[in-house]
């Protein structure tokens, strides 16, 4: 079946008369209807239902556009109408729905049931009204209802199968899809009219009933007891279905958190590295500070002894070239002679006279002694130089030490600061004590539930026994009454048929849950990543898992919105790939997928995957976006989109279409 | 010689108060901790650099002194100094006689010291100069400071002190008789 255009009217916000034609192109089998949210997106969606099958899922189950409603004055009628042309195995049709509405005195009212009208085109190009019940049958040929909702899939229904994958339920619109898929609905309705052995409703219940109304009032009370079994045991396997969701819930949550904790772990280990590396930075800057008043200290005391080397050979090679080394007597000065001269005694005690000898001797050297004479002062000078070129011979290699150390302390600072720079991100300990207690709190509510389980299941294999024991018992007494004979042969019979069909059902739809899974596998992987398989369970349980390298499975997957998207995804085009290849007979010639695409969810290189896989998958798409995802959209499957719609938005009420 | 304090007046006040700020209250982590630590070394530096300069006067710039007892600290290391500056200052154009003189024999004659005097303080002004340069004007910053000491250091290593001969300076010092 492909779309070529849908007619609206007065349908919810579309008022008066609406049209859009779709690109029937077979390459170029997009068309783009862009709208903001409110626009009206889920409402052009759910028309194509309501227009196929009657039926919507609005909160508010009211058709009829509010501003015609509101003008409407008593006596009024006016109709909501959806039609669709559609081309199925090269014929064109209409399909077409109506509702009247009329306004009586205070309150505006629906004019009895729907109209709905599928025509045929003839060879001359007239649209010719099939019978209803033709009409009803031809539509149901075109797409089965049961698999309808994926092939018109609204955002709605997105979110909720999103949920469902990230909160880890039991998928009802997979098990839906699967019987859709199957197509054995007779065959599931004549298992469900026998009913399930040791149920009182159905075939088999009621041959039951029949055989032990003929019976005594012990077959009777065995009845009792072998009902009130199957019905505790239908509750505890009810229960455990619930707490095996609910222990995947748990295990989930705890793998999540102990993911977490890990990470806040990392955190924890960064915040010490953190520490020590601010507490490494402070200590060298303080011994920095240190070392610089150490160099300063060490300048301010020893450069004086060291600039004057230089200056000593160059000032004690000019007094030897003087000649000037001449030695006085130690320590005696020329005012010790003057006092000896006018004393009249010398140091030893011989009497000294003016004019002889000793007092000549005396008055000459006189001129040797300081202050006439420079040599005793000059033995006191090279004494000290003799000292100080010998005081700071490794100054300098002392202040190249002490300089290097204090650099020293720059670079390993410089060093810690660029690694604290890259440690960022802590952890908050009160956060951490928090995820703790929730770990412990799901370790002991799993443990707790898997307890609860293992009962429940030995709590059935006991009631089980005990049936098995009671209806051989009640098998045993029937026997006894020939009056039940020919009720005993009719339950078998029942029996047996039952097992059959439901081992047949099971088997099939085993097989179809299989190759669903198998299909969703492969296109997951062509628009998501490799690397992470999809299970399907017999319990409808959809699970992923990564694949390590060595071919390990690994059930800690981080879900996000995108990837339950990409899921859903999928899903839908396994669904539309199946339901293709069901259609051995090629009457039906395409299906359309019509559907939200929320893609700001996703990265571009996944957009630009999601965008190429479906057009491919489908014979033509239709597909509902935001503005802002609109770019996106168009810029990937340019090349392949026939039509650009878009839904303007006039008021809360109101919106119209015009084509880009 | 060295027996009363010495002022230092105009920008040169200034210059000393900054090299030895270690003693004001902003900040104590400082090369100088005093001022008779730059006068130590000053008229050396002013010396090598060949670098001397007139005391100024300005009314605006307090006086700054250095009392007798911090130069008593450093007395007998600037007396050597002195007398170092005497015999070298103008090796060329004075003769050797005069200069000896000037450096050893008018320590008690303070009228014929004057023109040494006025020598040595125009190296101590001088030398105060070039380190207000290398370590106040030209040190932005305390690692710069720190790197600048050792380029001053380090150049001085490789210029001056290379060639210094401890052997040849002890023997020279025996001749000089002791």
């Amino acid at each position: 079946m492909i779309i070529r255009q849908i007619k609206l009217n007065n349908f919810r916000q579309f008022k008066d008369r609406c049209t859009i034609d779709f690109s029937t192109d077979k390459t170029n089998n997009v068309t783009v209807v862009m709208g903001d949210n409110g626009a009206g997106k889920t409402t052009l969606e759910q028309a194509f239902t309501w227009c196929m099958y009657g039926s919507t899922n609005f909160a508010i189950q009211e058709l009829i556009n509010r501003d015609v409603r509101e003008s409407m004055i008593s006596g009024d009628i006016a109709v909501v109408s959806v039609e669709l042309l559609v081309n199925y195995n090269n014929h064109e049709y209409s399909i077409m729905r109506k509702q009247r509405f009329e306004k009586k005195t205070t309150r505006v009212e629906k004019i009895s049931n729907d109209i709905f009208l599928v025509k045929e085109q003839n060879s001359n190009g007239e649209f010719i009204p099939l019978p209803d019940i033709k009409g009803v049958a031809t539509v149901r040929e075109f797409m089965p209802e049961e698999l309808s909702a994926f092939f018109f899939f609204d955002g709605e229904r997105l979110e909720h199968m999103s949920k469902e994958l990230l909160e880890h339920k039991r998928s009802d619109n997979f098990k839906g899809a699967v019987r859709g898929l199957v197509g054995l609905t007779a065959m599931l309705e004549a298992i469900e009219h026998l009913g399930k052995p040791g149920r009182k409703s159905g075939v088999i219940g009621q041959f039951d009933s029949l055989i032990d109304n003929a019976g005594n009032s012990n077959l009777s009370e065995i009845a009792g007891v072998i009902d009130n079994l199957m019905s505790k045991q239908e509750n505890l396997k009810k229960q455990i279905d619930d707490w095996s969701d609910e222990e995947a819930r748990y295990s989930d949550d705890m793998i999540s958190f102990q993911a977490e904790l890990k990470n806040m772990q990392e955190d924890i280990n960064r915040r010490r590295e953190f520490e020590r590396l601010q507490a490494l930075i402070q200590s060298e800057e303080k011994e920095k500070v240190k070392d610089r008043q150490a160099l300063y200290n060490y300048f301010a005391k020893h450069s004086f002894g060291y600039l004057i080397l230089p200056l000593l050979e160059e000032a004690l090679g000019e007094i030897k070239t003087a000649d000037k080394l001449d030695k006085g007597i130690p320590h005696i000065h020329a005012d010790t002679i003057k006092f000896l001269l006018e004393r009249g005694t010398c140091i030893c005690g011989s009497k000294i006279c003016n004019g002889d000898e000793a007092t000549k001797h005396l008055e000459a050297l006189m001129q040797t002694l300081p202050p006439y004479s420079i040599g005793n002062m000059i033995g006191q000078f090279a004494n000290q130089a003799r000292s100080l070129a010998v005081r700071e011979t490794d100054f300098y290699e002392q202040m190249k030490q002490k300089t290097q150390a204090y650099q020293k302390h720059d670079a390993v600072i410089n060093n810690a600061i660029d690694q604290r720079d890259d440690l960022e991100k802590f952890a908050d300990k009160e956060k951490v004590n928090s995820i703790k207690i929730k770990l412990s709190t799901a370790k002991n509510a799993l443990s707790r539930l898997r307890n609860d389980i293992i009962n429940a299941k030995t709590e059935c294999s006991r009631i089980n026994d005990k049936v098995k024991y009671l209806e051989n018992q009640r098998k045993e007494i029937r026997k006894t009454y020939s009056k039940n004979k020919q009720n005993m042969v009719y339950l078998e019979y029942a029996k047996v048929i039952w097992e059959q069909l439901k081992t047949t059902y099971d088997e099939k739809e085993e097989e179809v849950r299989l190759e669903l899974e198998a299909r969703i596998n492969k296109i997951f992987e062509n628009i998501y990543d490799g690397g992470i398989q999809i299970s399907v369970d017999e319990r409808y349980n959809i699970i992923t898992n990564i694949v390590t390298d060595s071919g390990d499975y690994m059930s800690d997957l981080e879900k996000n919105t995108a990837q339950s998207y990409a899921i859903i995804f999928a899903f839908i085009a396994g669904i539309i790939e199946m339901a293709k290849n069901n259609n051995k007979d090629e009457t039906n010639d395409g299906f359309p997928l019509v559907m939200d695409a929320p893609l700001s969810a996703f990265d571009k290189e996944r957009i630009k995957r999601i965008c190429t896989v479906l057009p491919t998958i489908a014979e033509q798409v239709i597909i509902f976006i935001k503005d802002t995802d609109g770019d996106i959209a168009e810029k990937y499957m340019d090349s392949i989109i026939g039509k650009k719609w878009l839904i303007k938005k006039h008021s809360k009420t109101v919106s119209s279409l015009e084509e880009r | 010689m060295f027996d009363k304090q010495i002022i230092f007046t105009g920008k040169h006040a200034e210059y000393l108060r900054k090299l030895a700020k270690g003693s004001s209250k902003d900040d104590s982590e400082w090369v100088f901790q005093s001022n008779y630590e730059v006068l130590l070394i000053a008229p050396v530096i002013g010396f090598i650099y060949n670098r001397s300069a007139k005391a100024e006067r300005d009314a605006g710039i307090k006086d700054n002194n250095i009392f007798l007892e911090a130069i008593n600290r450093v007395r007998n290391d600037l007396e050597f100094t002195y007398r170092i500056l005497m015999i070298l200052h103008k090796k060329n154009d004075l003769s050797t006689e005069e200069r000896l003189n000037r450096a050893f024999r008018y320590d008690r004659n303070d009228e014929k010291r004057k023109s040494g005097d006025e020598v040595f303080w125009g190296y101590v002004l001088g030398g105060i100069e070039v380190l207000y340069e290398k370590f106040i004007e030209e040190s932005h910053g305390k690692d710069e400071l720190v790197q600048n000491i050792y380029e001053f250091v380090e150049s001085f290593q490789m210029t001056k002190i290379n060639d210094f001969d401890q052997d040849s300076v002890i023997k020279l010092c025996k001749q000089a008789g002791i």
